[in-house]
């Protein structure tokens, strides 16, 4: 089963397809599989592809240009998880704003510390019984730890969150120690990335309103990926946009690059999440940095 | 990057393991039950995380020793080396490499898939137009659908070729019935509006939740569901990645009973599910959607 970051690999095959008839084999193979990410746990999944692309590779050229990884997994453990791993992007490729924006399939810990007025820059808000991340201030300790808005806090200092109200885990926080306050996240659970490509008049093809996305351009990258309104956008190639004015966030798509990964959350879910948050703190305080990778 | 662990039982041995070994503690291959190791060190650092045995009591998990250095090392049953776990990959020393993890994992991409028609013309499957995307809302059992591995909730991006953006359902229905019955190639991203969470028994089986029409109603204080952050308002998709919608609430008891120690629950925002199965006829969902368990 391969499974590919966007719809336009299929159509881009079937170009190679034509192409090839022409070109020099030899460098349209090299840049096929440079852009092929390794696919370590399927080290024998494109044997077929010398008929399928009309290109005459032997399974030997195949095997030295695939850097397979490590053989078996050993039962257990380690499992190996990062899409690079078993996504294929000819087109794509290793796109840093992915990695930016790609929402981690499990829960990590995070170390704060207070900064020198007793604050780590974090609002958070009760959703389903949970405490999720509502608002990370720039330049703040919890920036830097890497929280981003839309994270869960399943503990805090050893505490399960489960059941609280905002009131009580900013409580928690404020009578934690200045020294060293750990949290318990999970990645991002009510958002997704949807990655897409600009067409050739740098347009990815929606339409969007304060924040939100309203419509879909028919024939777009955006309708051929399933990109859904009644969306807001949190994130462009990882980069926090919620709070900007949407000229602010048009300018980032322009000057973002080819391929733009957009994190999405139902819009329903969004707003309960900055319910009573005042947009004077949403628009001013919010960290808007490039996170690093 | 920050180590990930698909639950917080799995950061947790983890992080003992890691400070066992660091303090230059060998966890002999026998049963913790019999014997408790005690962390030493000669520098004797302050003690971060309770030993194994502690861990025990405090999550109420029955942890052999044995079963933890099978998921871990496998071969090398003598001393347990921390190997440092490259940038994003998951560490699980307590789910090991759960089958249930695997059939549930929702990825992150896009797939194409060929369905046949049976017999009688039909797919099994029915659709449904969600904010201008086309999503699926049933699939029928013993199903061409079925076969083919298509779930509740995944997206439709494409069916021959052409965008589903924008559709209605009925227009979606009338793509699939005027298709090609030998071939209808579908574009599909593996259910979007999902997530994961995996869970642990505790030593009485529970994992800590209430549900009532197959919604999470309530959590257990201090049970693995609170532990992982799992949520209420959400109805479960699936347990251990077989489906579970429109099953009674005493079937899903049985089947969460019948599931081993760790538990992969697929769960969905209620707002959302119900957007979904809006217009689906309750009894068709009782009487024929697919609950098999799906390949690997």
């Amino acid at each position: 089963l391969n499974n590919f970051n966007s719809t336009r690999f299929v159509e881009v095959i079937g170009h190679i397809k034509a192409v090839t008839a022409l070109s020099v084999k030899p460098t349209c193979i090299d840049l096929l599989l440079f852009c092929f990410s390794p696919v370590g746990l399927y080290p024998r999944l494109y044997p077929e592809l010398s008929q399928y692309m009309g290109l005459s590779l032997s399974e030997e050229e195949v095997q030295r240009n695939f850097p397979v990884a490590a053989a078996a997994q050993p039962q257990g453990q380690l499992v190996t998880r990062p899409s690079t791993n078993y996504m294929v992007a000819p087109v794509t490729g290793n796109d840093i704003g992915i990695r930016r924006a790609e929402i981690k399939q499990g829960i990590r810990e995070a170390i704060l510390c207070k900064d020198q007025d007793g604050k780590i820059g974090l609002r958070l808000k009760s959703v389903d019984n949970g405490i999720f991340v509502q608002l990370v201030q720039a330049n703040s300790p919890a920036s830097l730890a890497g929280l981003r808005f839309g994270d869960q806090v399943l503990q805090i200092n050893g505490e399960n969150c489960a059941g609280w109200s905002s009131d009580k885990a900013h409580k928690v926080l404020k009578q934690a120690s200045a020294e060293r306050i750990s949290m318990i996240i999970r990645d991002r659970p009510f958002e997704r990335i949807i990655t897409m490509h600009k067409d050739s008049t740098g347009h990815i093809g929606f339409i969007f309103k304060n924040g939100k996305i309203t419509s879909i351009v028919k024939d777009s990258s955006a309708a051929r990926n399933g990109l859904l309104t009644e969306h807001n956008i949190c994130e462009i190639n990882g980069q926090n946009v919620i709070g900007l004015k949407d000229p602010q966030v048009a300018d980032i798509l322009a000057t973002a690059g080819n391929v733009v990964t957009i994190t999405v959350m139902p819009s329903s879910i969004y707003e309960y999440i900055i319910k009573r948050m005042a947009t004077s703190i949403m628009k001013s305080l919010m960290d808007h940095s490039i996170p690093e990778v | 990057m920050a180590t990930l662990y698909p639950s917080l039982e799995d950061m947790k041995g983890h992080q003992v393991l890691q400070a066992q070994a660091a303090a230059g503690v060998r966890t002999p291959p026998t049963t913790v039950v019999t014997e408790k190791p005690k962390l030493t060190s000669g520098t004797d650092p302050p003690v971060l995380y309770p030993n194994l045995a502690e861990l025990e009591n405090y999550m109420g998990l029955t942890l052999s020793s044995e079963e933890i250095q099978k998921n871990l090392h496998p071969e090398d049953n003598t001393a347990l080396t921390p190997v440092g776990p490259t940038p994003g990959q998951l560490v699980a020393p307590l789910s090991g490499n759960s089958v249930g993890m695997r059939r549930a994992e929702i990825k992150p991409g896009v797939r194409e898939i060929h369905l046949c028609k049976d017999e009688r013309g039909k797919t099994g499957l029915q659709l449904k137009n969600v904010d201008q995307g086309i999503f699926v809302q049933l699939v029928k059992a013993n199903s061409p659908a079925a076969l083919v591995g298509l779930r509740f909730g995944d997206q439709v991006l494409q069916i021959d070729g052409k965008n589903c953006a924008g559709w209605s359902s009925d227009k979606a229905q009338r793509a699939l019935k005027k298709a090609n019955p030998e071939k209808i190639v579908m574009v599909v991203r593996d259910r979007p509006f999902q997530r994961t969470v995996t869970l642990h028994k505790d030593s009485t089986g529970h994992i800590g939740i209430v549900v009532k029409k197959g919604k999470i109603v309530s959590l257990a204080k201090d049970s693995s569901a609170a532990r992982n952050g799992l949520l209420t308002h959400h109805c479960i998709c699936e347990v251990n990645g077989q489906n579970v919608i429109g099953m009674k609430d005493k079937q899903l008891t049985e089947v969460l009973a019948g599931a081993g120690n760790v538990v992969t629950l697929t769960i969905i925002p209620t707002v959302i599910y119900e957007h979904m199965v809006k217009r689906l006829s309750s009894g068709l969902v009782k009487s024929s959607m697919d609950h098999s368990i799906p390949d690997l």
